[in-house]
């Protein structure tokens, strides 16, 4: 790979920061650190702006096992699904959107609002704040405008509002980015031609270095090599290296003071993911015509290109939230093929055995992955009728990313995850759980098994994490209560902002993509009016 | 509608409740055939539904005599401002979790109305 000289405007390359000289010093108006959706985004807002950006990413354009090994550490939880510290990032340009399934959607106006049943509840801007900038990140994931946004109710496929005309379930809609996008692959090129946005590959951000007695970022010491580092000095730094990476870059740096940004002792606290519990039950349906409006396989999912409509989810009415003190939720009553075996023939659509086969003992209670419920496809595909549940994560202190004594080859101290929940979140999961069943059995459209046998607590078997990483840098108004400000500049501060999952104060149950997208979308609109040109 | 049903009627309008479908029986199949279902051609369902009945009298044991079921719901039934005897089933077993009163059976959340008519299920024959 070529060197491009700093400030040259003519060649169209990435830098390679291996072959930069040990200890040189290079510039930029803003320097943008992690290479991934936000990272990504938030350069590309800068195109043609005038400014010199610098887009920092530790790894290079594939996976390599020793970038890789840099994410190793920790993890402690209530129970470790396949998506530990190592499995749930990539460290290479485009992020973790190298791996994602491109599902996404907004959160709901209750997220954001201060819930007093949930204790450290609410973000400093509303839903209608972020609404403009959620259009707008629709359109980079190329996902279709949210008809039903803010109007709960008005995607109703079927009618769940009681006598009364209110319903307490609605049915809303996770949109997939179709296929998904990746970041890196889809938009490398755009920031390769941008003669104003330097990337840097394979630079890994070790600290960063604060003005003495000042309150200004003013460079950070980033390494190519174990034995090579250079200076990248700039006007203004943005973090986006996602939920965890964040927290070790400011713990690791101005590490005699306890951390950048942590004079509180909040940076890494109030981590959260949502839990998948992935086969929390099954479901039959009452109601032929349920079958065609079902959430889809992926394997039947839309043809390629095509805006993904994704997949119906239902959740409990804000109002029902409110009343019942329950956390947000989603459920998604979702077919999968059982086997590699098909029903010969072209049976008509479905047969429902699960009750009768749940009932029969034979096939119950065995573990996660057997799955009473089965039905047969138009195309004579077996399918399994399970419950998919999406749960939103209340915040808690404890449950944080720390810094462990071990150092990884750059000298950097590895991460310990400690996550925790709580059994508030567990109640609302059997409450959330039950109101559905009810619902579900009101409007005689089926019926929900929301459990096994010796199902309790639901995290300590069902249970997987989303890789969802949120909270670790939460935003607030007080600097007493989080790190961030309402446009993600770290209190204390002046120049150093952060574009992340990281900055949510609750994560509702919605992946957090787009939100980030929209957080990050709405930083570069305010780094662009406050700008120092 | 008549005070006192009888536990084949009200075994016939289970048959047109929820957890029908649930054990096998499709809505098309149950459409038209409900008048003359013969409920000694249904071995499986009705072992089912036996196993359903147990469940619910676990829960309420102090229904297990058949005729305080029939009283239950025939009561129930007759309070009901709906047509036929299948219709009311339906409007009873929506009441039921509209009110939260269900029960779980092997973790499947049902109405009362339907184990009560499972529970009817244990003293009828399954051939």
């Amino acid at each position: 790979m070529r060197l491009r000289e700093f400030g040259a405007c003519e060649s169209a390359v990435l830098i390679d920061s291996r072959e930069l000289p040990h200890n040189c010093t290079r510039e930029a108006d803003l320097c943008i650190i992690g290479a991934g959706a936000a990272g990504i985004t938030l350069a590309r807002q800068f195109t043609g702006f005038g400014l010199r950006v610098a887009l920092l990413e530790s790894g290079g354009l594939e996976r390599e096992p020793d970038r890789h090994d840099l994410l190793r550490g920790q993890f402690e939880g209530p129970f470790r699904g396949p998506n530990d510290l190592t499995n749930s990032r990539c460290r290479y340009f485009g992020g973790t959107t190298n791996r994602w399934w491109g599902t996404c959607r907004p959160l709901d106006a209750i997220d954001f609002e201060e819930r007093p049943w949930i204790a450290d509840s609410g973000w400093p801007i509303g839903s209608a704040e972020l609404e403009p900038f959620y259009r707008r990140s629709a359109e980079i994931v190329n996902i279709p405008e949210f008809e039903e946004y803010e109007g709960d109710g008005q995607l109703l496929a079927f009618n769940l509002a009681n006598r009364q005309g209110r319903p307490r379930v609605v049915p809303k809609r996770l949109y997939r980015s179709n296929p998904p996008t990746r970041f890196g692959e889809a938009y490398r090129r755009e920031l390769e031609d941008a003669p104003d946005v330097d990337v840097y590959l394979w630079a890994n951000v070790l600290d960063l270095g604060r003005k003495v007695d000042g309150e200004r970022i003013e460079s950070a010491r980033v390494a190519s090599h174990p034995t090579r580092t250079f200076s990248l000095r700039a006007k203004r730094f943005v973090l986006s290296a996602g939920g965890f990476d964040i927290p070790r870059i400011l713990l690791n740096s101005d590490l005699d003071r306890g951390g950048l940004g942590n004079h509180n002792d909040l940076v890494g606290r109030y981590y959260m993911d949502h839990t998948r519990l992935l086969v929390v039950g099954n479901w039959f349906s009452t109601d032929t015509s349920f079958g065609t409006r079902r959430a889809r396989h992926r394997a039947e999912a839309e043809p390629p290109g095509q805006r993904g409509q994704g997949y119906q989810v239902f959740t409990p009415t804000a109002r029902v939230q409110r009343e019942e003190h329950l956390l947000n939720c989603g459920l998604v009553l979702h077919q999968r093929p059982a086997r590699h075996t098909k029903i010969s023939g072209s049976e008509p659509y479905v047969e429902s055995y699960g009750l009768a086969s749940a009932l029969d003992g034979t096939r119950l209670g065995h573990g996660r992955l057997q799955v009473p419920q089965v039905s047969v496809s138009a195309s004579g595909m077996v399918l399994d009728n399970v419950v998919k549940f999406y749960n939103e994560h209340i915040p808690l202190r404890h449950s944080r990313v720390q810094l462990l004594p071990e150092r990884d080859p750059f000298g950097q101290r590895r991460i310990k995850v400690d996550w925790r929940t709580s059994d508030q979140m567990d109640r609302s999961v059997r409450t959330n759980l039950e109101l559905f069943a009810r619902e579900f059995g009101r409007a005689n459209r089926g019926r929900l098994r929301i459990g096994f046998r010796g199902w309790s607590p639901p995290y300590s078997e069902q249970g997987r994490l989303a890789s969802h990483h949120m909270g670790t840098t939460r935003m607030s108004r007080d600097p007493r209560q989080g790190v961030v400000d309402a446009n993600c500049k770290v209190h204390g501060l002046e120049n150093l902002f952060v574009a992340s999952s990281s900055v949510f104060p609750t994560g509702g149950f919605a992946n957090p993509t787009l939100t980030i997208l929209a957080l990050t979308l709405r930083l570069a609109d305010h780094l662009q009016k406050t700008g120092e040109s | 509608m008549k005070k006192r049903l009888s536990r084949r009627e009200l075994l016939i309008s289970l048959a047109t409740v929820g957890t029908a479908t649930g054990l096998g029986l499709s809505c098309r199949w149950l459409e038209g055939t409900v008048p003359t279902l013969d409920l000694h051609s249904m071995g499986p369902w009705l072992g089912h539904m036996k196993h359903l009945g147990e469940a619910y009298l676990e829960t309420s044991p102090n229904e297990r005599q058949e005729a305080v079921l029939l009283y239950l719901l025939s009561e129930r039934f007759a309070a009901l401002p709906g047509g036929t005897l299948a219709e009311r089933a339906r409007q009873s077993v929506r009441f039921d979790f509209e009110a939260g009163d269900t029960f779980e059976a092997h973790g499947w959340v049902l109405s009362r109305t339907e184990g009560r008519l499972a529970a009817l299920t244990l003293n009828h024959p399954v051939p």
